[in-house]
């Protein structure tokens, strides 16, 4: 995992972006930036580059599904990685983000050793992706 | 309300009866008329079902409906708990949930806070040159205790939306309830001696106007 990726971390609650940031700090992340809905998240991805995305779901303005969906359908941003964290637990949610493509789903309350497990899953599998394009 | 008394002046014939002796005759006609479709007897089956159908008055049944409806709004208009529900509890309630959400919020971005200091210094001791191997331990433990604090704050994101939806809900019930005082006839932004209480009421937004306030009085 490139430490020096780029991470955007949307949630509504700043008590939950602040916890995430502090555990993607502590796993040795440092470029992280936040939005507290989709519709401040998204201008934010068509300014820079982003390597990585974790949202929330539910949120006032746009929802998470919805921002997980616009960056699959433009085509600069529809192979980066998202990471859902929500308190929406149920089946036919996570069936609807799968669909979308997002990367990983983790279910709120969560442990800092899930966020880790979950990324590493996440980033081990882009780069087998990768490689077997390559080869 | 007119429609009420009309309905029950125009219910024609079956009036006289009692709703027992009624309800007597229906069952007698519904067993006549099971007894002649187990027959085959179509057109005698037919009328004694469209008899049994018109036994209970469509236009007596509406009129007793649109009386209870007439009798429960007035009942409502005349209840000054409903409209002190709707004009200062229920957004008094929804005040308090807010208040509620902001504290919890403020309290929790203190922990971070302490926290977000704490784990750097934990870190910091866990690998300085000089820690032996039980501080380090301990360093390590004091790291994965704070790491604890910080996911445990996550409870505000999940009480605060928990308490958002409610305060949606009981908006939704507020506005619902005005509705219904307003089509009643009442004025729901004119609640009984609501304003009487107000100036007791009034609440201090912290110690300093406590003391203030106490400090007018004499003390």
């Amino acid at each position: 995992m490139n430490k020096d990726m780029r991470i955007l971390v949307v949630d509504d609650f700043s008590t939950m972006r602040r916890i995430i940031r502090n555990l993607l700090r502590e796993i040795g992340f440092q470029n992280i930036q936040e939005a507290d809905d989709g519709n401040t998240a998204w201008p934010m991805l068509q300014a820079s580059e982003f390597d990585f995305l974790v949202t929330d779901w539910n949120m006032p303005g746009m929802p998470g599904i919805d921002l997980l969906k616009a960056v699959r359908a433009d085509d600069r941003l529809k192979t980066l990685p998202v990471l859902m964290v929500t308190a929406e637990a149920k089946r036919e949610q996570i069936v609807e983000a799968a669909q979308a493509g997002v990367n990983g789903y983790i279910v709120k309350p969560f442990t800092a050793e899930t966020l880790r497990e979950k990324l590493d899953r996440i980033f081990a599998r882009l780069e087998a992706t990768a490689a077997e394009a390559a080869s | 309300m007119s429609a009420a008394g009309a309905g029950s002046g125009t219910a024609p014939g079956m009036a006289g009866g009692s709703a027992a002796e009624i309800a007597r005759q229906r069952l007698a006609k519904a067993r006549l008329l099971v007894s002649s479709l187990e027959a085959g007897r179509e057109s005698e089956a037919n009328a004694l079902a469209r008899e049994v159908a018109g036994m209970r008055d469509l236009g007596e049944e509406l009129g007793r409906i649109t009386r209870e409806l007439h009798d429960a709004l007035a009942e409502l208009r005349v209840d000054p708990r409903i409209s002190e529900l709707a004009a200062n509890e229920i957004p008094d309630a929804r005040e308090k949930l807010s208040w509620v959400l902001t504290l919890t919020e403020q309290a929790a971005h203190t922990v971070i806070n302490a926290v977000e200091e704490g784990l750097p210094l934990a870190s910091r001791l866990a690998a300085h040159d000089t820690a032996d191997e039980p501080l380090r331990a301990d360093a390590q433990r004091l790291h994965q205790l704070l790491s604890d604090i910080l996911m445990a704050q996550s409870f505000q994101d999940l009480t605060g939306q928990a308490i958002r939806r409610v305060i949606e809900v009981s908006g939704e019930l507020e506005k619902q309830l005005a509705l219904l005082l307003h089509r009643s006839g009442a004025r729901a932004g004119e609640p009984p001696a609501a304003k009487d209480v107000a100036p007791g009421a009034e609440k201090m937004r912290g110690q300093d106007e406590v003391d203030d306030l106490l400090s007018g009085l004499g003390f």
